[in-house]
């Protein structure tokens, strides 16, 4: 919105020149997460004593009793707090008239809605409930999926032809597989396994925060690269024109994420829920389809990969087959716990892995 | 001229009641009926056969409906659209007929009927009164969720009522069909069976289809009964499935006991087989005894005869119904029940019954003329013998638009039948010796040999809080389950045996219960188990109960030590603490003080802790050691001081 006040100002009122500055990406970036950051700060202490007024937060039914060395009672909900700071700072900064941006903005919108019901229904259950049931999660998730694959496929879609069904590899040139219409089912696997193995993540203290933005990060750059002309064919990418805007948005999501995390690290203040992680899922998805680089997602979010995979093996094939476990515990950060490493320990442990998986990510950018 | 619909079925049992309510609202005259039911399933063949000559005729209707098949079920959607169109069909019928009162005696196929009744009275297009009973003990399913649509709930036991939060209730008992309450006489009955009067009878029948558990355990004892000159009446049964022929068995048996009882030939005589009774009052007279299963028609039949019963109730029916009929009635001292419990057959686990305890029960009974008195008089009492009129005016009122007294059931808690068997552990820490003891065992070895193993491991876990010795067999059966494994576990590479889970919840199980050689064996083996929490809660057993050790033991346990993974170590320490001399520290504390987990560190120091607690260490000869364990630690529990204020707080108001 600024971009379009500061081109009014220019060029309908001669403004000064460097209000150019307004329309370079690398600027609205940059902008962009220190807007959603500051704006995380001012909002995040009152909105942590709303939740906790409004109940947000698990049950204590006794003080009497109260264990004095865990966090229960802590608000919940505290995705609210990225979600309300990405609509703010992104709003500032993002070009309105860019399919990219609204692609972005209703992801994170339906996935935080999915989450929102999620936790309100645990909220209202008690303790030990679910909220949605496993399977009206999935299918709500699954059809933004569905509807988000028709739009890339059909005419109205922002890519351009050459990635609208193909499948890309990290380190390889060209696209390796045409999917047609299969592109819809894959697609909506993307969608679920991003978005729920974020929320697999989301068990420790700043665990899935840090490791999301790292790969907004990588993601950032990569639409950059992709969104310019001259850097995507030095770099022998498909240009896709206009992607850059993802860019601006990823740069938001940092900052959002960074603020939540002034609050959220160990000990936490606030959880993000379900609310958070779902909407960081369901929009690191959507990013990363859009510039048809979801499998490259493999290693920048190899933290999640872990965490959904452990879910994944633990439920599946340990309790619901052969009836035993087969880590200690699942998701994958408690079996850490279980062995005596203590949550803080675990959680920067894994952001160290999650920062070398990012630099790891970026440099596919060159070796392909 | 007033109109009735009865529904009810899917199994007989439903059918029978709803019969016996029209007998009495119809007999007198002044009424139609209709009967709405199943195409295809009990209450279509027994109309039918009515039809064919009776006072009563009752059209039949049909409506589909199928049996709940749980909400998790693939055919969850086909019993959806069976039920919609179901209750289309019956809201047609019942549109048609327009009748003052509708009466459903439960199971799935009166879900139609009542859910069409309930919708058009909602929606203004009929006027009647929707009147349910309830049979067993433990409210069916169907009556549970029918049960607010209806004006009133009658109910044949009070028990069932706590399973029937917000309905209206009335206790009327259950209505036997007219002609069984009154009773043949003895002398008349024996002429007509061929028993001779003067020695006693025993009429032991398992229903239609015949019991096998029953069967089988009263084959064994057959020849003993005979040869104290009981006279046998036995109705063996019509079954002829796959699953269980008893026409055959029946056959077998005599056979076997022809040629392993040199007297057989003077005992045949005595013993009356039939595979069914038709009038089987004259069998209920003539019997001194009744044994058979414990669901509500035969069971009420029985009452209302005053006839002295040992009830046999069927194990793993839904909600334990007949269990719960059969314990309400001993409650109130008008039968005896004897459970079933599971026993070892080829190989298998199948419920049955202990012959000699079906012998000791039935000898006892068949001695003590007093006690089957007492029995007869309490079962008269128990039993409402006005049951079918008062349903009959219950209906009648309904229909003239009167709303008979009902209770409304607040939510109270569950029956023990209804309990899930895992929470029935908590009850059975409450009250380890209450009076509910005897069912709670019963529950427990049914559970054990579930086909589910989820169920088993409610079992494990509740024979853990019941100490309960008598699981103790079927525990190493378990655990030494040769039964070979298929399909997808068998490709993960599991060859034999029960999951992991319950191996591994079977050693914890073992801990609470005393040691035997054989759970000797079973935790030695263990500790060779493919899975690790098996071998940690083995070693946790033998810790605990501070088992004797010997030298191939402790050279297990060494190897445990060296090449265990952390909990492996973390077990070790503590069974060493408790079941090896202090002397071995150095060889078996010392090298755990620079292991890489620091919970495995911690377990030493505990162990050597307890040593010296126990006088059998010095700190004095520690010291110079104690310097060797590494004490950083990678795991630390954090105190909130703000919570440790409020927890102080809240602890004031209790003092004060």
């Amino acid at each position: 919105m600024l971009t379009w006040l500061a081109n009014l100002l220019r060029e309908e009122l001669g403004g000064p020149g460097f209000l150019r500055l307004f329309n370079y990406i690398s600027f609205r970036t940059v902008m962009a997460a220190m807007t959603t950051f500051v704006v995380s700060l001012i909002i995040g202490g009152r909105l942590i004593r709303f939740l906790h007024l409004r109940r947000i937060r698990d049950v204590v039914e006794d003080y009497g009793v109260i264990d004095v060395s865990n966090k229960r009672g802590t608000p919940t909900m505290g995705g609210l707090l990225m979600i309300l700071s990405i609509l703010t700072g992104y709003g500032l900064w993002f070009r309105p008239g860019n399919p990219f941006s609204w692609a972005g903005l209703s992801a994170l919108l339906w996935f935080g809605l999915v989450g929102l019901m999620d936790d309100w229904g645990k909220l209202k259950g008690g303790s030990g409930k679910h909220g949605l049931s496993q399977g009206a999660k999935l299918a709500l998730q699954a059809l933004y999926a569905t509807g988000f694959a028709l739009w890339l496929l059909s005419a109205w879609s922002p890519l351009p032809e050459a990635l609208q069904s193909q499948l890309y590899l990290p380190f390889v040139k060209g696209p390796v597989l045409e999917l047609g219409w299969w592109s819809v089912p894959w697609t909506v696997l993307v969608f679920l396994s991003v978005s729920n193995s974020v929320n697999f993540a989301d068990g420790m203290d700043g665990l899935a925060v840090v490791p999301a933005a790292i790969s907004f990060m990588v993601y950032a750059v990569f639409a950059y690269v992709l969104g310019n002309e001259v850097y995507s064919q030095y770099l022998q990418f498909e240009y896709v024109r206009g992607v850059g805007e993802l860019a601006v948005l990823g740069g938001a999501v940092i900052g959002a994420g960074l603020g939540f995390l002034w609050y959220n690290f160990f000990p936490a203040q606030v959880f993000m829920g379900d609310t958070g992680s779902m909407a960081l899922g369901g929009l690191l998805a959507a990013v990363m389809l859009l510039m048809r680089q979801e499998v490259l997602f493999l290693i920048v979010g190899g933290v999640f990969v872990l965490e959904g995979a452990s879910v994944l093996i633990q439920e599946k094939i340990g309790i619901g087959i052969l009836g035993r476990r087969i880590f200690y515990r699942a998701p994958i950060h408690h079996a850490f716990e279980h062995r005596g490493v203590a949550e803080t320990k675990v959680v920067i442990r894994f952001w160290i892995i999650a920062l070398f998986l990012g630099f790891l990510g970026l440099l596919s950018l060159k070796i392909r | 001229m007033r109109r009735a619909v009865f529904t009810g079925g899917g199994t007989g049992g439903h059918v029978y009641p709803a019969l016996a309510i029209a007998q009495a609202l119809l007999g007198p005259g002044g009424w139609d009926g209709l009967y709405i039911g199943t195409r295809g399933r009990a209450e279509e063949r027994i109309l039918a056969s009515l039809e064919a000559g009776g006072p009563l005729t009752l059209p039949f209707r049909s409506a589909s409906a199928t049996g709940f098949p749980g909400l998790r079920s693939p055919r969850l959607l086909p019993f959806l659209f069976k039920l919609k169109l179901g209750t289309l069909q019956a809201a047609w019928h019942l549109l048609r007929f327009r009748p003052q009162v509708v009466v459903a005696t439960g199971g799935y196929a009166s879900a139609p009927t009542v859910f069409a009744a309930a919708l058009l009275r909602r929606l203004g297009l009929l006027r009647c009164g929707i009147l349910i009973h309830e049979q067993n003990a433990s409210a069916g399913l169907m009556n549970q969720l029918a049960g607010r649509l209806a004006d009133l709930v009658a109910l044949t036991f009070p028990e069932s009522a706590a399973a029937l939060p917000g309905c209206r209730t009335q206790v009327t008992g259950y209505p036997v069909r007219a002609g069984l309450e009154s009773l043949p006489d003895r002398l008349e009955a024996c002429r007509s069976l061929g028993l001779d009067p003067d020695k006693p009878v025993l009429f032991v029948f398992g229903g239609s289809q015949g019991a096998r558990a029953i069967n089988l355990a009263l084959y064994r004892i057959l020849p003993e009964l005979l040869r104290q000159g009981v006279q046998v009446l036995h109705g063996t049964g019509m079954s002829a499935g796959t699953a269980w022929d008893a026409g055959r068995e029946h056959a077998l048996q005599l056979e076997r006991l022809a040629r392993e009882c040199p007297d057989w030939s003077q005992l045949a005589s005595l013993y009356h087989a039939r595979p069914y009774f038709d009038q089987i009052q004259l069998a209920y007279a003539a019997a001194d005894l009744v044994c058979c299963r414990a669901g509500a028609g035969a069971l009420f039949e029985l009452l209302a005869m005053g006839r002295p019963a040992l009830l046999i109730p069927k194990m793993g029916l839904p909600g334990d119904h007949q269990t719960a009929n059969a314990r309400s009635a001993e409650k109130a001292g008008a039968a005896e029940v004897l459970l079933e419990e599971p026993l070892p057959e080829e190989g298998r686990i199948e419920a049955g019954l202990r012959p000699e305890a079906l012998l000791e029960r039935v000898q006892g009974l068949l001695n003590d003329p007093e006690c089957r008195t007492a029995l007869g008089v309490r079962a008269r009492e128990h039993f409402h013998a006005d049951a079918r009129e008062r349903l009959a005016a219950l209906a009648a009122a309904l229909a003239a638009g009167e709303r008979p007294a009902g209770e409304r059931v607040a939510p109270g808690p569950r029956s023990l039948e209804r309990t899930p068997t895992l929470e029935l552990c908590r009850r059975a820490t409450w009250e380890p010796a209450g009076p509910d003891r005897r069912y709670l065992e019963y529950r427990c070895l049914a559970a054990l040999c579930s086909d589910s193993w989820v169920e088993r491991n409610a079992g494990l876990k509740l024979a853990a809080a019941l100490h309960l010795e008598r699981a103790l067999s079927l525990l190493i059966r378990l655990a030494e389950d040769p039964t070979p494994v298929g399909g997808l576990r068998r490709l993960l590479g599991e060859r034999r045996g029960q999951n992991g889970f319950i191996r591994r919840n079977l050693m914890t199980t073992l801990a609470s219960l005393p040691a035997t050689p054989e759970t000797d064996r079973v935790l030695r083996a263990a500790l060779d188990d493919s899975y690790w929490e098996v071998r940690v809660e083995a070693i946790r057993t033998l810790t605990l109960q501070e088992r004797p050790t010997d030298p191939a033991l402790v050279e297990r346990m060494r190897r445990f030590r060296r090449q265990g993974n952390f909990e492996e170590a973390q077990a070790v320490a503590h069974w060493w603490a408790a079941c090896q001399p202090a002397a071995g520290w150095r060889e078996w504390i010392l090298p755990l003080s620079l292991h890489a987990n620091c919970l495995v560190r911690e377990a030493a120091i505990r162990a050597l802790q307890r040593k010296v607690k126990q006088g059998e260490l010095q700190l004095a000869d520690l010291q110079g050691e104690l310097d060797l364990f590494l004490l950083t630690s990678t795991h630390f529990r954090p105190q909130f001081p703000l919570k440790q204020a409020m927890r102080a707080l809240a602890e004031q108001r209790e003092v004060s």
